[in-house]
């Protein structure tokens, strides 16, 4: 694929991509999901908890990297954010998967090529990846005197992870079968 | 493999896809789905292959259309799918999807836990 373009330059692409999937997502979860908005930056179901995961679990480089990005882009529309915060909140936000991942994989027992993946496991990696992230982003907001939001916001990276697993299998059942129609 | 992913993503990726399918959904199967289940368990477990013809035919108290339409709704809920056979396009086996798998374990743990209970 892309025969004639430098390696540094697919995986720039790749990760490109990625980060716009994830912008993508976000926009989608902020205008869609309004509704489920508690304070600003934490709803009760928020879908990107969702892909942050998996991509920190396929390509845990390019993951982190469009995480970092797509956190970036999201961070700099916030009026009130000057630069230095904009960083720190991408950072904060790339932070959290991969520390989940590193847990998983030593304390959870998780391979890293995921062999033995089953769907306990995603569940308690769901919990797991929402726990980190929520950590770090309320003592993120803390430091700004935001109100804290822990539970809420544990339970939306938590069920929006979920709700994007679940959204997945659907598609991969959809794909399946429109690969398969017409034929018994 | 592309060279500008990591050597072991695409096994990464499929290991997550299988996690992905097994997802319990608490899957509703009416009486005579059951059934299907139980006699193609039988046979998978028994190492038989079950080519469509077969299936519909292992029933003897429902006939072959509505054993079809069951294989139909049972596909449709990702319990099993079909394959052609590898000498002969116009043969297609019944074969039981990782749902499936998912399905008997599910059935086997619960049968499990009644005999614990007595």
């Amino acid at each position: 694929m892309w025969p004639g373009l430098s390696k540094a330059l697919k995986a720039g692409l790749t990760t490109a991509a990625m980060t716009a999937a994830l912008v993508a997502l976000a926009l989608g979860n902020e205008h869609l999901l309004r509704a489920t908005e508690v304070t600003p930056g934490v709803n009760w179901i928020y879908l990107p908890a969702g892909i942050r995961m998996c991509y920190v679990l396929v390509l845990p480089i390019q993951g982190t990297v469009a995480i970092f990005g797509a956190s970036l882009l999201m961070a700099s529309r916030e009026p009130t954010f000057g630069w230095a915060l904009v960083v720190s909140s991408a950072c904060v936000t790339a932070a959290g998967p991969v520390l989940s991942r590193i847990v998983a994989v030593q304390r959870l027992g998780l391979q890293p090529n995921l062999e033995n993946l089953n769907f306990v496991m995603l569940w308690k990696l769901a919990a797991l990846f929402g726990l980190f992230s929520t950590t770090l982003h309320q003592a993120f907001y803390a430091s700004m005197g935001r109100e804290p939001a822990f539970a809420s916001m544990w339970i939306g990276d938590t069920l929006g992870c979920l709700l994007c697993l679940y959204g997945l299998k659907g598609l991969a059942v959809i794909w399946r079968q429109w690969n398969q129609r017409g034929s018994v | 493999m592309s060279d500008y992913l990591p050597p072991n993503a695409f096994v990464r990726f499929l290991n997550l896809m299988h996690a992905i399918s097994v997802l319990p959904v608490g899957i509703k199967l009416d009486p005579q789905e059951e059934r299907v289940m139980q006699e193609l368990g039988l046979r998978w477990g028994r190492g038989d292959s079950v080519t469509v013809l077969a299936a519909m035919n292992m029933m003897p108290e429902a006939s072959p259309s509505t054993v079809q339409r069951r294989l139909k709704s049972l596909r449709a809920k990702g319990l099993l799918s079909f394959e052609s056979a590898p000498h002969d396009a116009r043969v297609r086996h019944v074969v039981p999807t990782s749902q499936a798998t998912a399905y008997f374990d599910g059935m086997s743990d619960l049968m499990q836990r009644a005999v614990d209970r007595r």
